[in-house]
């Protein structure tokens, strides 16, 4: 199949910005110690990894986030399906839990710091009070709207309540959950990078933040780079195997 | 199962009365904290009665200082908006518009939203200084994603009808914008501002907490430099109250403004 020349402009075009935007640095255009050279971003990595721990904070990041987004896949579930059983407490909580989600959460983190101290326990514990709302709110919104068709079917079957969650419900709601954990999934990460971030803690955001206490600015962007692909490779992720489930 | 049984006509008259059951939750959570509070289990400084923290909310609102953090605050926040809504909104119409311009780059724009706004900070220090400048634009990039996304997808759910009456009637640019665009895209607008304002919000009061002179970031991450918490919570507090209440009042007029859109 011949590629499309949207899809070729789309991969010349970022190039062929760096590459002028190296021109218009080197002709004092754009003032270098504004915007490092894009040669000197790229030339930044390998010192990365050697001396900064690049690839393991990559997976400093990586693995927290992974914790994270198991206990809100976990508990998230747990609620929502809570919420959804008993449903006057379900319809008074939404709004609620609707509100804590619109609220800059991220504030909070001091509290955290308060409470956990600075360690990676508060970190993945702020992470997943970032993520939980939207597993809460989707994992409700499936289970309420499963089609009575497949409850009635259950019923006639004469299986349990347990049967009739696990074999029915859930695996009908799936879709509307799956859409929630992505998103409980992302929302925890850009709280735990901010965390990081903000304490200059642990993984990447930790290190762009000492990086740019340095000074250093290519280095700097080269690990902001870092963060990007790692918050659009877990997207990627996601939306591939939410693509999947439905 | 209850979520079965319930189903059945009349169920729902109890469920008529949520405000009831919220407040009871409300004033649970209230009661908790308190009985928490007070039981010991927790150092009082990090851990204080809600009456302390009500009366430093008190205090933060009769103090003319506060007020001038919070004008600070909420200038660099509207100006953010402002600048990453136009960029983004510009942007959302080249992709809704053109689908060249679409299958080409609105992919990077939609992979780099799910990045923590906050990791560009160093990168607007630099240009626009520890004044405000750099809150705003912090604020604005965290604007032009939702915008950009939001705009976009209203631009391409718009009916190709109404896009192919006016060009029949070969109406201009600005014609086409103000009277098909805009209309057609109200709803995705509004939706779009919403989503710009919390993320802005967010991204700016915590540039505020990173390094600043004013704002309401640099209260809180003072009073926790202070480990003054009771100042502390009554921030966090005033902040979620009203950001709560601004997500909720245009919620609410999004839905009715929908509505009357499509009456």
């Amino acid at each position: 199949m011949r590629p499309s020349g949207a899809l070729v402009t789309g991969i010349i075009a970022p190039f062929l910005f760096l590459y002028l935007l190296e021109l218009a640095i080197g002709a004092g255009l754009i003032s270098r110690f504004a915007v490092p050279f894009p040669s000197d971003v790229l030339a930044a990595i390998p010192g990365l990894v050697r001396e900064n721990n690049l690839l393991g904070r990559f997976a400093s990041t990586l693995g927290m986030a992974s914790l994270a987004g198991l206990l809100i896949c976990t508990l998230g579930v747990a609620l929502g399906a809570f919420l959804a059983r008993f449903r006057r407490i379900g319809i008074a909580a939404e709004p609620l839990v609707g509100a804590f989600a619109a609220s800059p959460m991220v504030l909070a983190y001091a509290l955290f710091l308060v409470f956990f101290g600075r360690n990676f326990v508060a970190a993945v514990a702020f992470a997943v009070v970032g993520g939980l709302p939207p597993v809460i709110l989707k994992t409700r919104e499936g289970l309420s709207t499963v089609r009575p068709v497949f409850l009635n079917v259950g019923r006639s079957l004469g299986i349990s309540s347990r049967q009739m969650f696990f074999k029915i419900e859930l695996p009908a709601a799936l879709p509307t959950i799956f859409t929630g954990v992505r998103l409980g999934f992302v929302f925890g990460l850009i709280h735990l990078i901010a965390f990081e971030f903000l304490l200059n803690f642990g993984g990447l955001g930790g290190l762009v933040a000492e990086l740019a206490e340095l000074y250093n600015p290519p280095a700097t962007m080269a690990a902001m780079l870092f963060v990007i692909g790692l918050s659009a490779m877990v997207f990627f992720v996601l939306e591939r195997a939410q693509r999947w489930i439905r | 199962m209850d979520s079965i049984a319930l189903d059945r006509p009349g169920a729902g008259n109890g469920m008529a009365r949520p405000a009831y059951m919220q407040a009871l939750m409300v004033i649970a959570a209230i009661l908790l904290w308190e009985v928490l509070a007070r039981s010991g289990i927790f150092y009082h400084g990090v851990f204080p009665s809600i009456l302390v923290i009500l009366s430093a909310l008190g205090r933060l609102l009769a103090s003319a200082t506060f007020y001038w953090h919070l004008g600070v605050t909420v200038m660099e926040v509207l100006l953010a908006l402002a600048i990453g809504g136009v960029v983004g909104g510009v942007v959302g119409f080249l992709f809704g518009v053109s689908s060249f311009m679409s299958r080409a780059f609105e992919n990077y724009v939609y992979y780099i939203s799910a990045t923590p706004k906050i990791i560009f900070f160093p990168l607007v220090i630099t240009w626009f200084g520890i004044d405000s400048g750099s809150k705003i634009g912090l604020g604005a990039i965290a604007a032009f994603f939702p915008m950009c996304l939001n705009i976009a997808t209203g631009i391409r759910g718009i009916n190709p009808i109404w896009v192919r009456a006016a060009r029949s009637y070969r109406a201009s640019f600005w014609q086409m914008l103000w009277k098909v665009y805009l209309p057609g895209t109200r709803p995705a607008l509004l939706t779009a501002l919403r989503l710009a304002l919390a993320v802005t919000l967010v991204s700016v009061l915590l540039a505020e907490t990173k390094l600043a002179k004013n704002g309401l970031g640099f209260l809180v991450d003072g009073a926790y430099s202070r480990y003054d918490m009771p100042t502390m919570y009554a921030l966090i507090l005033f902040i979620f109250c009203v950001s709560v209440g601004i997500n909720l009042a245009l919620t609410r007029w999004i839905g009715e403004t929908s509505q009357q859109s499509f009456v």
